[in-house]
Order: structure tokens, then sequence, then C-alpha cells
């Protein structure tokens, strides 16, 4: 079972404005998702499209040859809600290094990616000999 | 019922059945004693003991009722179990047969109604609407069945269960399908998983059928209430009725056995098909979010968490399409041959290794691999007809790592990395690479609809 790291990259100066617009769309998005009845998700899918046009970016940058740091999961804020775009006027990443901390604070807009994929064993949760929860009657 | 009195020209007796048995195509073990027929091309066949103890059969086979194709099948389909034994074999088709008349009149009164009042009307029936459902197989009728959500014992109730054996279908495969359907009816409408037979206040036993399938697997249906498949039952049959491959059950034994999700759940998504069988074995071998994923996912809120669901979501969703499409010899544009919408498929077979997220498909056809980059060096599958997959819809350096290691390591197997076409130019042009036709967004649109179907409210 591959395990997953967070990603975090470094978002060219050219393209940290867009970003930015998008992540503040998307946190529109979402404040409007919690007003809808309970099962429309047409504000989430939209909060989530949003997101995904910031990871394709992240990763075309990546490929560009903008700086990235590859970090293993913390247990503390590991999922915590919110979108995962850290720059100016938006709340610090917890957990980072150094170098992101710089990055930070020289004002670039800093992308964060959970991805799934790295090499590892992942333990699976559950306790093995627990068994099924018994049907339901 | 073969009559060892009557005269051996009349098709009735046991001396003409024992003709046509040896005359069959494959030639039957010598110690099968035709009972009845079966359909026109298979005869039910009682296993007998020999008195040498010299059994083509184990010693413990013996009494069981098999069903003998007289036409030439696969080996894996000639000789499959009808039921446990002679006497309960009879009395369920005697019993099938004798209320197959009203049971037909009673469908078809039921199909009228509903396409009175739903298909006519263009309506969408609830939960607890009868609804009638037909199964069928190469034009001929397999099953017809009706369910209904039942709310006074919050279960499904199935007022007629009808099916048949076929010539041209594996035995039991009319119950086993028709099993699939109303257990995924059953799930579907989240009430527990009770399956109670016949009208409301005029119950029914377990259909015959029904527990002649059950008998064949070694399942005793209705065993506890007889008018009834109580929900432990149905955990049993839906488990049994789910094909699974072997690694794909393994992984499954695991999460139940660590108490991650029910089996109802598992099966669920296999049959709806919310995720396919090399989806789901993705998924359970490279994520730790699988029970999530299963359960619907994580709250758009928690987007990090969201985007690891996603990402390995993604990777499966492509690695299926890929698969169905390695896995079918579709004809379409040679023109020198008709093309067949049959079963057309090749019996490409798949490994995940979960530690590096790689899929390594076995048996594929020779050449070129479809979906390969066009501007890119082509991936050929050579004579040992193995490929080796990396799925990723956000491809980092390590992948690309992933990649160039797996080819060091397999140097006479094709490797290549497997991206959404609009993620193509983001890859270095010296990997090789094989494009999924979908967009990301699109891919994403999909997983929403499946995690959406799987948001049913039970654990």
């Amino acid at each position: 079972m591959s395990i997953e790291k967070r990603v975090f990259v470094r978002m060219p100066e050219g393209l940290s404005a867009h970003v930015l617009d998008l992540a503040a769309r998307g946190r529109t998005a979402l404040s409007r998702a919690k007003k809808l009845p309970s099962g429309d998700r047409t504000e989430a899918v939209r909060f989530e499209s949003l997101h995904a046009a910031i990871d394709q970016l992240a990763i075309a940058a990546i490929a560009n040859g903008e700086l990235h740091e590859v970090l293993s999961p913390v247990t503390v804020g590991d999922d915590i809600a919110g979108p995962s775009v850290f720059g100016p006027g938006l709340p610090r990443p917890e957990g980072v290094t150094c170098l992101i901390t710089q990055w930070l604070q020289a004002g670039s807009v800093v992308v964060e990616l959970r991805l799934p994929h790295f090499p590892g064993t992942t333990h699976l949760s559950g306790r093995p000999g627990l068994g099924p929860p018994a049907p339901a009657t | 019922m073969y009559r060892p009195d009557a005269p051996e020209s009349n098709t009735a007796s046991l001396k003409w059945a024992l003709s046509v048995l040896n005359d069959a195509a494959q030639t039957p073990p010598s110690n099968l004693l035709p009972l009845m027929p079966v359909d026109d091309t298979s005869i039910a066949c009682v296993i007998c003991a020999r008195a040498d103890g010299s059994d083509e059969y184990e010693q413990h086979d013996c009494g069981q009722i098999v069903r003998w194709h007289l036409n030439e099948v696969d080996h894996k389909f000639q000789g499959a179990v009808l039921d446990s034994d002679a006497e309960n074999y009879l009395r369920s088709v005697s019993e099938e047969l004798t209320a197959r008349k009203a049971d037909l009149h009673l469908i078809k009164k039921i199909a009228e109604k509903y396409q009175r009042e739903y298909v006519i009307a263009g309506k969408t029936p609830r939960g607890w609407v009868t609804r009638p459902v037909q199964l069928a197989c190469q034009n001929v009728i397999i099953g017809l069945s009706a369910f209904q959500h039942d709310p006074t014992f919050d279960g499904l109730r199935v007022p007629v269960y009808l099916s048949c054996e076929v010539p041209h279908l594996a035995t039991h495969e009319s119950n086993r399908a028709l099993a699939a359907l109303m257990l995924c009816d059953a799930f579907h409408n989240g009430g527990t998983m009770e399956i109670r037979f016949g009208a409301r206040g005029r119950e029914q036993e377990v259909p015959p059928g029904l527990r002649r399938y059950g008998r064949s697997l070694g399942l005793p249906l209705g065993a506890e209430d007889q008018y009834a498949i109580t929900p432990a039952e149905a955990r049993e049959l839906f488990l049994a009725v789910t094909p699974m491959a072997d690694e794909l059950w393994a992984r499954a034994i695991d999460f139940l056995d660590r108490g991650l999700t029910s089996p109802e759940r598992l099966c669920y998504t296999l049959l709806a098909p919310i995720w396919r069988d090399i989806e789901l074995d993705y998924l359970m071998a490279t994520s730790s979010r699988a029970v999530s994923i299963l359960e619907g996912g994580a709250p758009a809120e928690s987007r990090r968490a969201r985007l690891a669901e996603l990402e390995v979501s993604r990777a499966a969703l492509m690695i299926g399409m890929f698969y169905r499409c390695v896995d079918k010899d579709d004809r379409a544009g040679h023109p020198a041959e008709v093309r067949v919408f049959e079963d057309s498929r090749v019996g490409v077979g798949w490994t995940v290794n979960g530690n590096d997220g790689v899929v390594a498909f076995t048996n594929l056809p020779h050449g070129k691999v479809i979906w390969s980059a066009p501007e890119r060096q082509p991936i050929v599958v050579g004579a040992n007809r193995l490929l080796f997959v990396v799925p990723r819809s956000l491809p980092t350096p390590a992948d690309w790592e992933c990649v160039r290691n797996l080819q060091l390591a397999a140097p006479h197997a094709a490797v290549a990395l497997l991206a959404p076409v609009d993620m193509a130019a983001t890859i270095p042009p010296a990997l090789p690479l094989i494009i999924c036709p979908d967009r990301l967004g699109e891919i994403d649109i999909q997983i929403e609809s499946k995690l959406q179907k799987s948001r049913i409210s039970r654990t």
C-alpha cells in the first residue's frame, strides 16, 4: 500500500494572483455550499473544480522546475478544513520546514497537495480479528 | 422424471436417457444416473457410489445432483452441482412447476400496473412501490420477480420469484443474477437485509429455486425462518453471488477481518456497480482511505483528505477504463470483418502492487498499446505480454522516477505512465506515456457520481 505525503509547491510569481483568485472563489463557493440544503452539492463541486485547477497549476509548476518540498504527513491538523493554498493574508500551514516558511515570508504563494502514491507501506486502520459489524436486524 | 419401466423409444424412459447421456459430446463418468431433463440440452443426474469404491467423484459428493450438458461446453461448466440430494431436487422442481402458472399471472398483473402507473405516467417509483424485474440473456427470459421495500419489517418483500435453467447459461446463473439484484435492492433501500416472500399477510416460503441454489452452495436459506432470508443468511448469500478475483477476495477478507467495512457494502459496491473489480482492487491496495471512499468520501471542506481520496480514485478510474479497452477485442475498423457485439473479452489479467501504486497487466495482445501518446516512442507489448502501468492524474517527479525504476527492473516488459489528456504536457517527453482520453475535470465528474451513489446511510 503506497503512502500519502504532503507536497508544497512554490507557485511562480506570474501565477500567484491567479491562484489566489481561484482560492478566493473556492472559499466563496464553500461558504455558499453551507447555505444549501443537505445533499445539494452544486457549490461543493464548484469548490472542488476550482481546487482541481489549482492542483493542475501546481503540478505544471513542478514540471517547469519550480521549487517544491515533499513532507511526511503530520498528525495535528492533518485533515483540517479549508483550502490548501497559503500566501499573503492567508493562514500559515502547520508542521512545515523553514524553507517553506521562508517562501511564505518572502510573499510567495504556496500550494499544498496531499498525494497518496509515494512508495511505502501504510498501516490499515481497524484491528485484525475484530470482524465485520453484525448485520442490522 | 425418467421412468425405469418405460420402453426405450419413450423419451421419458431411463434407457433412452442413458443412451442420450452416453452419446453426449463430453463422455460422462459412468456413475451418473439420469434423473430428469434440466432443459433441451442437459440432464440432471444423481452421483452414485460404486460398489468397488472406484468413484470418479469424491465419496462425499455421492448423492448430489449434477447437470450434464449434452453439447460441447467449457469443462468448468460441465457437471456443476444442481442440488444436494435427489429428494430435495425433485421436490423443489415439482413445487416450482406447480406454482409457475399462478406466479406468471401475478407478475403479469404487477407489470401491467407498473406500466400504467409509472412507465406511461413517466414517474419514478419509490422504494416501497412493487417494481417488476425481468432478467434476460440473449433474448431469453431467465428470471422474473418483483421487489418492494416493506416498512412493516424494514426489509425487502418479494411477491414473486421465478427462475429457470437455459442451455446457454451456466448452472444456477439465473438464480445467482436474480439473487444479486434482490440483495442490491435490499441494500439500496436502506433497510435491514431481511427478505420476505409472498404478499403481505399471505406469506410464502423461500422460493424452491432459491433454496436449491443455496443448497448447491452449502447455504441453507430459510433455515431460521422458512418464510424469510434473515439478514445473516442474506450476508452469506451476498458474498456467494458476488464474483471476486482471488487477490481482491484476499483484500476484502482483510478489510472485513479488521472491521473496516461490511460484506454488504463491498458486494453492493461491486454489483451496483459503483466501482468495478479492478478499480476496487486498486483502491483497497493503494489507499488507507479506501473505507472513506466506499462510504462516499471526505467532505469538501477537508480539502487535503479529499484530494488524497480523489487522486487515488482518479487513478483507479483511469486504470479501469484502460483495462476495459485492452481486454476487449473490438473489430471496429476492420473492413473485412463483421462487428459482433458479444462478450469479446480477451482474458487480460491484472495484479496491483500496492506499495508503488503500479498495475501489472498480463496476457495482453502483442503490439502497440492503445492510448499510446502519439508524439512519443510507442509503447509495444512484447512476447512476454506484460505491461506495467503507473496511473497518476497529478504526476510528480517521484512518479517519473517510479516509471524509470520499473524500466530498469523489468527491461523486457513494457512500462508506461497513465495520465489524463490535459496533464500530458507536464510529463517529460522521454517518459513512456499512455494518455487517458478524459480530462481531469471529466474524470472528477465520474468520481462525484460514484461517491454520490456510495452515500447510503448505513454502516
